[in-house]
């Protein structure tokens, strides 16, 4: 529960690439960081987008959650660095990549980021994990270590596929490594209203999701170009223009996680 | 001839196939964790170090080791275990207290 001393770790997953992960991640990091409370971003996408998103070089990184993973010598807290956000992060860059093999030489390699991040637990109120878009031992570790995921999907046909998929992997996750990993619920994002196709994969979603019993967030994020600017000002979004719609939407969306509502 | 309509909206996909991302057991796992749990209770290997301690200093661990005894009923304790479990406990106060830790104040005020 956010607030004791164990904090609310949320994976933000979805294997296809381009939903929206990381920006979710980011923004709701940023405003949960805005509503008072200790948060830590931690990247586990080799990309490095959120450090991007933050206006940090991932190349002049001195250590990454790469040096985490695969060395015992270091810890998450010799990884983490404060943001100009009020919040930490734990930045990934391209040695990532590496770790998807050196991870697999690991003793119970799909818990390696779960036994790193008990030292911090303490420290922070919530901690946020964006996956990459990928089933590998990156994503395992992530939902291993989690106690809710939140599933970005864009409201578009081929954004569907996969979706039994990685709901299958979590079921898989929660018989193997994690029993107590919940479904958040599923965020529809890139959603354009003027489309047909937007409008019909939505309503398909809301009625899976009631035959399934997952909660879809009510609020969707709006298709809109600011979330492709905003890293251009090394900004999250929802603090460079808090007035934009795709900002509000996003408050939304953090309010009913603060709330405890998902 | 009637237009035609627009297909439904179907996805098949949807359905499940039981398909598996970690190809391995939950006994599998949690027997690896528990070689790590035992490989990190394990006792580290000693080396042999000499200080030299004032007499005091070595009744004060003889006196330590004798509390522990018979009056917390710590029977398996040795003179190492105490010197260790002290010297380990002087750093994390070092560390954490800085200035105001013990050993900053006893050797501070020694040397001023």
């Amino acid at each position: 529960m956010a607030g004791a001393s164990q904090p609310t770790i949320i994976a933000v997953a979805n294997q296809k690439g381009g939903v929206a992960k990381t920006t979710t991640a980011v923004n709701l990091t940023a405003l949960l960081a805005l509503a008072g409370k200790r948060v830590l971003l931690v990247d586990m996408d080799p990309q490095g987008g959120c450090a991007v998103c933050l206006g940090m070089d991932t190349e002049a990184l001195e250590r990454s959650i790469y040096d985490a993973l695969v060395k015992p010598e270091v810890g998450i807290a010799d990884v983490v660095v404060p943001t100009a956000f009020d919040f930490d992060l734990a930045p990934a860059n391209i040695d990532l990549a590496g770790a998807e093999i050196e991870l697999k030489q690991a003793l119970a390699a799909e818990t390696v980021l779960q036994r790193k991040l008990k030292p911090v637990l303490d420290k922070y109120d919530y901690i946020v994990i964006d996956t990459p878009p990928s089933l590998g031992i990156l994503t395992v570790n992530s939902l291993t270590a989690a106690d809710k995921v939140l599933i970005p999907i864009s409201a578009e046909y081929m954004a569907l596929r996969g979706l039994r998929m990685l709901l299958d992997t979590l079921e898989n996750v929660r018989e193997v490594t994690n029993p107590g990993l919940k479904i958040m619920g599923i965020l529809a994002t890139r959603y354009d209203g003027r489309t047909i196709n937007s409008r019909e994969v939505y309503e398909y979603l809301r009625e899976f999701c009631e035959r399934e019993g997952l909660h879809l967030f009510p609020q969707v994020i709006k298709q809109s170009v600011r979330f492709a600017e905003a890293p251009g000002y090394q900004t999250p979004l929802v603090i460079w223009r808090k007035d934009l719609d795709g900002a509000k939407q996003y408050q939304k969306v953090a309010e009913e996680v603060i709330n405890g509502e998902v | 001839m009637a237009k035609s309509k627009r297909p439904a909206f179907v996805f098949p996909e949807l359905e499940s196939r039981g398909r598996r991302t970690i190809l391995r057991t939950t006994e599998e796992v949690s027997a690896e964790l528990n070689a790590l749990h035992e490989a990190e209770e394990e006792p580290k290997e000693r080396v042999k170090v000499t200080y030299r301690f004032q007499p005091e200093a070595v009744e004060a661990v003889e006196d330590i080791r004798r509390i522990l005894r018979r009056q917390h009923g710590v029977r398996k304790v040795n003179r190492e275990d105490i010197a260790q479990a002290a010297v380990l406990e002087a750093l994390r106060d070092l560390e954490s207290n800085g200035p105001s830790s013990f050993l900053a104040r006893e050797f501070g005020e020694a040397a001023s």
